[in-house]
C-alpha cells in the first residue's frame, strides 16, 4: 500500500479517529494554554459544569511565551483542524513579560500562515483569565463551531503523502 | 573605485590595524566575483568593487573557518552592513572588531543576469532586492569607497506579487506555495547563504525530536521554510542570498519581504538600521496592538 | 552496435508510442526560464534550444525522498509493512551525454556487495535515450575526464541530430535494442554519408568546450596529500550550501530518517551531503568538523576513493557545481591548482 495511505490508516495524519467531512466528521482542535490563567480558567469551567464541545484537546504550558510557533505548525501536521492558543491577558502574566513577547510573535506568525494559504479562521487567540470560566467554554465553542464550519483542513491532508 | 579599495585594505593591513580583510575577488567565469580574503598588503591588489559583487560578506564573520585573531576589515554594500549591524545587535561580533569598509552601491546584478553572463547594470539587469533599497550608502561605515548616494524611492515594486497573492483566497495561495516549494531539496543553501541562519544547531537538526522533518516532501517543506521565515522575522535585511543560493530558483525573497513589511508595518521597525535598538521580536511594547486576540 | 537514423517526424511518433505502450516519457521541459526534467506528453513539450537541464537524472534513480516501510510498535514487538515501490516503467529522453554517463560510475556502488534493489529496479525499468549536445556550456568540461559531447556511456539509444531533420541513432545496449523490434517503421537505414556527418557534428561540439583540466597526475598527488594547505585553501569561501552536491549527478549520500511518533511512522530513504556540519557527527567523535575536512571529502571521494574501489572518477564533467554555487568555488580550479603543484614537484 502507498505511504501517504498508510500513514492516515496510522492515525499519523488527517483522519485519525476522524472521517470526511459530512459523514460524521468532527475538527480536531488543539488548544496551547497556558498553566497560570487559562488552563485555571479551562479548570473553573469544569468545576462549573460548563458545557463546551468536546473536539478539543488542551496541551498545557508554563506561559504562552513558551509556545513556539512551531507547536501550530506540528498541530496541523498531526491532523488538528484548527488551534486555539490561550494566556493570561496582558500585565496578568505569571512571568510578568510572557505573553508580551506572545503577543508580537502570534501577531507576525499568524500572517505568515495567512500568506502561506492557511486560513486563519484556523488559528485563533484569546486572553482567558483564570477566573473566565465561562469565556473558555464560550471561546472552544466558537472555534469548534467555525472550523466545523470550514471542514477539515484539507490542505494538510493532501500534503501527508509519501 | 576599486583603486581607491585596494589602497585603503593595503594601508590597514600594512598598519597592522586589522588581521585579515574580506572583500570580493574576480571570479574564474566571465564577469563575475567572489568572496576573497586577504591577510597580507601584496594581497590587496585582488580586491575588485564591480556590480557583480552580489555576496553578503558578513555571512563569514559568524563562520569558524573564516574568524581570525583580531580586527577584521570587511567591505560592505548597504544590504551587508545592515546584516553586520544585526549580528551587532544580537552579541555575534563587536562593532570595535570590525573595520567597515562601506561601499556606495548603485545596484548589483542579478542572478539570472550573471547566468547570461551579463556585466553592465541596466534597469533589467538590476537585482530585485536593489529597486527597493533603503541603504544605497551603508548607514554606519569606518570608511567609505565613492561618493556618498541617497536612495530613491522606489518607482516600482519588484515584489508586487506579494500584493498580488495577498489579494487572492487562502486556496489560491496554498496552492501557489504548494506549487513553489514542491521543488525544495532541502539543501539548505538558504540557510547557509543566510549571514543571520549562524545557529550552531539549527532547529532541523534537532532529532529528538525531529521537529522539523527532513524529507524534502511537501510537509517536510512546508515546516522547513516556514520555520526559517519566521526566525528571521524582524531580523531579515533583504540583502536576498538567499534566494540567489537556491539551486531550485525558489522565490524566498517573498516571504522574507513579506514578513519584513508586516514588522515594519505592526512595529515601525527595519532590521539592521540601527543596532542600538532591541530587535523587534526580542522586545515588547505593553500597548502592542492585539486586534486579533480574543 | 546497429545504426539507424530517426527523422524528427518519427521521433514525435516514438515518444507517442512509448506512452501508448504504457511508458511514462520523461524529458526536459522549460518553466519560466528554467529546465527541468518532467514528464512530456509529446515532442512539442521539449524547448527548441538548451544546453542542459538544471537538475541532473540522479531524481529519477536516487529520488529525493523514498518511502521504504511503515513500522509500529506494539506490546508484541515491532511490525513492519513494506511500501509499493514497483517503479514505473519510464523512458527518459533527451538526457544529455554527460548525465547518462554518470550511470555506469554509480551503478557500481549500488550493486556492489549488499544490493540497493530499488535503485536496480529502477534501473532495469528505465530507458534512457540521449540526445547529444551541440552546444555546450561555459562550465562543461567533460571532455577532459574522457566523455564526450556525443558520447555513449549510460545510453540505452544515443541520438546525434545530423541536422534538424534527421537524428543518427545508435543502440547501445539490449534495451535500446528492443525498440528497434517494438516500433520497426520509425526506423530508417543510414546513408552512406551519415557516419562522417556524425563525426562532424562531434567534432564541432567538442570544439566548443572551453574548459581544459588536465587530469595527469592528480590521482597520485590525492593520494599523497590527505593533508595539504590547499584544502584550507579552497574551501575557504565555501559556506557549506550543499547545493552542488544535490545537483551533482555522482553524489548518491543518503540518510534513512523515521517520520512519525513513537509508535508508529514512516521509514525514508532521503538525499544526505557530506558537506552537512552534522553528517559525520558521532557521540565520540567529529571527524569532519570544519568546512575544509568536508570540502576535502569531496575532492577526495570522487578522485581518489572512488577510483580506488571501483575505478572510475566519479565526476563527468558536468559543470553543474560551477554553475550553482553561490561563492564561486570553481572545480576545474582546484583541479588545475593541484596540477600546478604536480607540475612543481616533478620539476624538484
Amino acid at each position: 500500500m502507498e505511504s501517504k495511505e498508510r500513514e492516515t490508516e496510522m492515525g499519523l495524519t488527517r483522519g485519525a479517529g476522524s472521517k470526511e467531512g459530512g459523514n460524521g466528521w468532527e475538527p480536531k482542535i488543539t488548544a496551547f494554554v497556558c498553566n497560570w490563567c487559562t488552563y485555571a480558567g479551562a479548570d473553573l469551567a469544569g468545576t462549573s459544569r460548563l458545557k463546551h464541545s468536546p473536539q478539543i484537546r488542551v496541551i498545557k504550558l508554563p506561559c504562552t511565551g513558551r509556545i513556539d510557533p512551531l507547536f501550530i505548525l506540528k498541530a496541523f501536521e498531526r491532523g488538528s483542524d484548527g488551534v486555539l492558543v490561550s494566556g493570561c491577558h496582558p500585565g496578568d502574566c505569571h512571568y510578568t513579560s510572557g505573553n508580551y513577547h506572545a503577543r508580537r510573535r502570534f501577531a507576525t506568525f499568524r500572517k505568515l500562515l495567512e500568506f502561506l494559504g492557511i486560513d486563519l479562521r484556523r488559528v485563533q487567540f484569546s486572553w482567558v483569565s483564570a477566573a473566565e470560566g465561562a469565556k473558555w467554554a464560550k471561546m472552544v465553542n466558537e472555534v469548534t463551531r467555525q472550523v466545523r464550519e470550514m471542514g477539515p483542513f484539507e490542505g494538510y491532508r493532501k500534503i501527508s503523502d509519501g | 573605485m576599486s583603486r581607491e579599495l585596494q589602497d585603503k585594505a593595503k594601508e590597514l593591513l600594512e598598519k597592522e590595524e586589522v588581521a585579515q580583510v574580506i572583500g570580493y575577488g574576480a571570479g574564474t567565469r566571465r564577469s563575475r566575483a567572489r568572496p576573497i580574503f586577504i591577510t597580507s598588503p601584496e594581497e590587496a591588489s585582488q580586491l575588485i568593487w564591480t556590480p557583480a559583487c552580489v555576496n553578503n560578506l558578513a555571512v563569514y564573520l559568524t563562520r569558524k573557518e573564516t574568524k581570525v585573531p583580531g580586527r577584521v576589515a570587511i567591505t560592505a554594500k548597504g544590504c551587508d552592513a545592515r546584516a553586520l549591524f544585526v549580528l551587532i545587535q544580537e552579541k555575534q561580533i563587536r562593532r570595535e572588531d570590525l573595520n567597515i569598509i562601506g561601499l556606495a552601491c548603485r545596484g548589483v546584478l542579478s542572478k539570472k543576469a550573471l547566468d547570461q553572463g551579463k556585466g553592465d547594470l541596466d534597469e533589467e539587469t538590476l537585482s530585485a532586492k536593489c529597486k527597493v533599497c533603503l541603504v544605497h550608502t551603508p548607514v554606519e561605515f569606518d570608511f567609505l569607497v565613492g561618493e556618498k548616494i541617497d536612495s530613491p524611492e522606489p518607482s516600482s515594486d519588484p515584489y508586487e506579487v506579494i500584493a498580488d497573492l495577498e489579494s487572492r483566497s487562502p486556496e489560491e495561495r496554498w496552492e501557489y506555495w504548494q506549487g513553489e516549494l514542491s521543488r525544495c531539496i532541502k539543501c539548505y543553501a538558504c540557510r547557509q547563504a543566510c549571514p543571520l541562519c549562524y545557529c550552531n544547531r539549527c532547529i532541523t537538526e534537532k532529532s529528538i525530536p525531529q521537529w522539523i522533518e527532513k524529507s524534502p516532501h511537501a510537509r517536510g517543506n512546508l515546516a522547513w521554510n516556514i520555520i526559517r521565515a519566521f526566525h528571521l522575522t524582524g531580523r531579515c535585511v533583504g540583502c536576498g542570498e538567499c534566494e540567489r543560493a537556491c539551486p531550485m530558483d525558489i522565490p524566498l525573497m517573498l516571504l522574507n519581504q513579506k514578513m519584513a513589511r508586516e514588522v515594519k508595518e505592526q512595529f515601525g521597525y527595519v532590521a539592521g538600521m540601527n543596532y542600538q535598538m532591541e530587535p523587534a521580536l526580542a522586545t515588547f511594547d505593553p500597548k502592542d496592538h492585539e486586534d486579533f486576540i480574543r | 552496435m546497429k545504426e539507424k537514423i530517426l527523422s524528427i517526424k518519427n521521433r514525435d511518433k516514438l515518444i507517442q508510442g512509448l506512452r501508448e505502450k504504457g511508458f511514462r516519457v520523461y524529458g526536459p521541459r522549460e518553466s519560466e526560464g528554467i529546465i527541468l526534467f518532467g514528464e512530456i506528453q509529446s515532442s512539442s513539450d521539449l524547448p527548441p534550444q538548451y544546453t542542459n537541464s538544471a537538475h541532473s537524472i540522479k531524481e529519477f534513480f536516487l529520488p529525493p525522498h523514498e518511502p521504504l516501510l511503515s513500522y509500529e510498535v506494539r506490546k508484541e514487538g515491532i511490525k513492519t509493512h513494506p511500501l509499493d515501490q514497483y517503479p514505473i516503467p519510464s523512458v527518459l529522453y533527451g538526457v544529455r551525454p554527460c548525465d547518462a554517463a554518470y550511470l555506469p560510475i554509480i551503478d557500481k556502488v549500488f550493486a556492489w556487495e549488499e544490493k540497493d534493489e530499488l535503485y536496480l529496479a529502477r534501473r532495469e525499468k528505465t530507458l534512457v535515450i540521449c540526445l547529444a549536445c551541440e552546444e555546450p556550456d561555459e562550465a562543461c568540461f567533460c571532455a577532459s575526464l574522457g566523455y564526450s559531447p556525443t558520447g555513449k556511456e549510460g545510453c540505452d539509444i544515443a541520438l546525434t541530430p545530423l541536422d534538424d531533420k534527421r537524428l543518427f541513432a545508435e543502440f547501445v545496449s539490449e534495451k535500446g535494442e528492443r525498440l528497434l523490434a517494438e516500433f520497426p517503421d520509425l526506423w530508417e537505414e543510414i546513408r552512406p554519408d551519415d557516419e562522417k556527418r556524425r563525426a562532424e557534428v562531434e567534432k564541432e561540439a567538442r570544439g566548443k568546450i572551453r574548459r581544459q583540466v588536465e587530469m595527469e597526475g592528480i590521482k597520485k598527488w590525492l593520494d599523497e596529500h590527505f593533508e595539504d594547505p590547499l584544502w584550507e585553501e579552497i574551501s575557504r569561501r565555501c559556506i557549506g550550501c550543499g547545493a552542488c552536491y544535490y545537483l551533482c549527478p555522482t553524489c548518491h549520500c543518503f540518510d534513512i530518517v523515521d517520520e512519525g511518533n513513537l509508535w508508529r511512522g514512516i521509514r525514508r530513504r532521503i538525499w544526505d551531503t557530506c558537506s552537512f556540519g552534522h553528517f559525520t557527527q558521532m557521540p565520540a567523535h567529529q571527524p569532519r568538523g570544519s568546512q575544509d575536512r568536508r570540502y576535502r571529502q569531496r575532492i577526495m571521494h570522487k578522485f581518489k576513493y572512488y577510483v580506488d574501489r571501483f575505478g572510475p572518477i566519479a565526476c563527468v564533467g558536468c559543470g553543474r557545481c560551477i554553475e550553482v554555487c553561490p561563492v564561486g568555488i570553481d572545480l576545474t580550479e582546484i583541479l588545475a591548482k593541484i596540477k600546478e603543484r604536480v607540475t612543481a614537484s616533478a620539476k624538484d
